[in-house]
């Protein structure tokens, strides 16, 4: 994880969580939910992650004067990140697609 | 309170084999409750079928808190922190602490970065003491082989934990790539 230019997938999970403010330990329980239990994000991954996106200025504390508990959300450059990771990743599923579409060469 | 001891085989070296030794004497009903300088306390209680899991961090107490968190949301029960070492308990089945060799080698580096800064002083050390030793006389040549002979015994150490923790990135490096 030196860089994070091209997200990994856990990377990407944990962003796209925190398009909104959200708790840490909420992430876990969404990405679970949203891939039906096939994802798993464990708990000394997420810390490493929120911290190395905290460092990078990818993800901010979200000011949340109700919450114990520290409460993240995306930065500006945290989106634009995201949201060049969304056009690789699109890229390569168009290309799977097509050649899928092509149907079987004979 | 009963107690009983027993000594680390060296977190760097035998990890897994540590956290298993935990899981049996919890089996036989012994709680581990603190890890100190290499050596395991247990008490005695309740025979528990649980599985263990390390994590090395260098924590504030207010990170702490969050971080102890987390683990708590994902089935882990924190049971002992001490110098950065992290032990938690959890059911068998409960998913892995790491779920990405990422992060994974990311703490493997964050806990070798100290290890290899140690080694490499204690060869500077040694070197120095050495050159003393063989170019120095009188009193310099005796504090030269004292410092000769403190730094070996600390360097031959250090280099195997530098070794093991080397040969870990490279394992979990392969795995990443798979």
């Amino acid at each position: 994880m030196k860089s994070l230019e091209q997200l990994t997938d856990s990377v990407f999970y944990i962003m796209a969580a925190f398009t909104e403010p959200r708790h840490g330990y909420a992430v876990m329980s969404l990405v679970e939910e949203i891939t039906n239990g096939e994802v798993n994000i464990g708990p000394a991954s997420l810390y490493t992650i929120i911290k190395k996106l905290i460092k990078q200025e990818y993800v901010e504390l979200f000011d949340d004067a109700n919450s114990r508990r520290k409460v993240y959300v995306l930065t500006e450059r945290g989106r634009e990140i995201l949201q060049a990771d969304i056009e690789r990743r699109k890229t390569m599923v168009q290309f799977a697609e097509d050649g899928l579409n092509k149907g079987r060469v004979q | 309170m009963k107690k009983t001891y027993k000594i680390s085989n060296g977190l760097a070296f035998f990890e897994q084999k540590d956290l298993q030794m935990l899981r049996e004497k919890a089996a036989e009903g012994w709680m581990v409750e603190s890890f100190k300088g290499g050596l395991y306390t247990f008490t005695k209680s309740g025979p528990e079928d649980v599985i263990f899991s390390i994590d090395y961090h260098e924590l504030t107490p207010e990170d702490e808190e969050e971080y102890c968190d987390l683990f708590a949301a994902a089935g882990w029960t924190h049971v002992y922190s001490h110098t950065g070492i992290h032990l938690f308990k959890a059911v068998p089945g409960t998913p892995p602490i790491y779920s990405d060799a990422a992060s994974k080698t990311d703490q493997v580096k964050r806990t070798a970065k100290p290890v290899y800064i140690v080694t490499i002083a204690a060869l500077l050390f040694t070197i120095i003491a050495l050159a003393f030793m063989k170019l120095a006389e009188g009193f310099l040549n005796q504090a030269g082989k004292i410092g000769f002979f403190i730094s070996i015994v600390l360097f031959i150490p250090m280099l195997m934990t530098s070794m093991a923790l080397f040969i870990q990135l490279l394992k979990v490096n392969k795995s990443s790539k798979n």
